[in-house]
């Protein structure tokens, strides 16, 4: 392996999750760079690598710009919408609770820390994606209950509004991250 | 040029990239090694940014719809992407440049006057 193909092989590696168009258009364009830029430099490969800069500087640059493809966004929300299916207490059985409350707070717990990676990590818009999902598969638990009649009596005001208030926080936890360190980002403005 | 602190200069310096990459682009299409090149030598040297953040700022531009690209492919040697500014990133330049001398002719101004 040259250091041009380790130099471009770091900043793919950067770029999982990319839509896979971008990425080899990336890749591409480096590699073209780098032979040019040997040339110039008299068949200097290391000093053209150098010249690049950081690759995993780099790889992050181009995340700022492209964010997760569609496949790893929709990966995201399908997982948050599963999890969100176990957020909602009430899936009982007969007389016994399948699903008890501190259980359904503990994937809670989980899909909100969840939904604050996405959202960070894939930006706002992303994170509001997963988290309708996981209110989707919320609604989807809800609606399974509420269909069984003999669940139906559990079904309190106080319980209908914790779940509207819990739904509602989920919303809010997937997009704020997201948006604060695109804010906080813009502060320090990219190139 | 000895720096205090790297972060304020280079914020300093921020800004005016990605007009002057516009700017490069206004007369001819030309391809990301081009451009660096001409940015390095034109300037003397002041921008003097690692090559491979340019290339996102390049894609910045075409986000916004200021350039447009296409691969060159020739029958032997290098393919290309050549960045090539729009009529918006034309309009774009214009409101820039003038912005940017506005700016400078203040900077300036204020500078002076508290020397």
């Amino acid at each position: 392996m040259t250091s041009v193909d380790a130099y471009v092989e770091q900043v793919r590696r950067g770029l999982t999750g990319m839509d896979a168009g971008v990425r080899k258009d990336i890749v591409r364009e480096l590699r073209s760079h780098l032979v040019d830029s040997v040339g110039a430099d008299g068949g200097n490969v290391n000093a053209a690598v150098a010249s690049l800069g950081d690759p995993v500087v780099v790889a992050r640059r181009y995340r700022e710009l492209y964010g997760y493809g569609v496949a790893y966004r929709s990966v995201f929300a399908i997982v948050a919408g599963i999890l969100g299916v176990f957020t909602v207490p009430v899936l009982v059985g007969a007389e016994t609770y399948i699903f008890p409350f501190f259980l359904s707070a503990i994937f809670l717990i989980v899909v909100a820390t969840f939904l604050i990676w996405v959202s960070v990590k894939a930006g706002n818009r992303a994170g509001l994606a997963a988290s309708t999902a996981a209110c989707i598969g919320r609604f989807a638990a809800f609606g399974i209950v509420f269909a069984s009649q003999r669940a139906a009596p559990l079904i309190t005001p106080d319980g209908l509004a914790l779940f509207a208030f819990v739904s509602l926080l989920l919303l809010v936890i997937g997009w704020v991250p997201g948006r604060a360190k695109r804010v906080w980002r813009n502060r320090g403005a990219e190139l | 040029m000895a720096e205090i602190s790297p972060e304020w200069t280079a914020e300093l310096k921020k800004g005016s990239v990605q007009l002057c990459l516009l700017a490069l682009l206004a007369k001819e299409q030309k391809y990301g090694f081009q451009i660096i090149r001409e940015l390095r030598e034109r300037s003397d040297g002041f921008f003097d940014l690692k090559e491979g953040t340019l290339y996102p700022a390049l894609r910045r531009l075409e986000e916004r719809g200021f350039v447009e690209s296409r691969w060159v492919e020739p029958e032997s040697g290098n393919p290309r992407k050549y960045y090539r500014i729009t009529e918006k990133g034309r309009r774009a330049l214009g409101e820039g440049r003038e912005l940017w001398e506005r700016l400078t002719a203040s900077a300036r101004r204020v500078l002076e006057a508290a020397r």
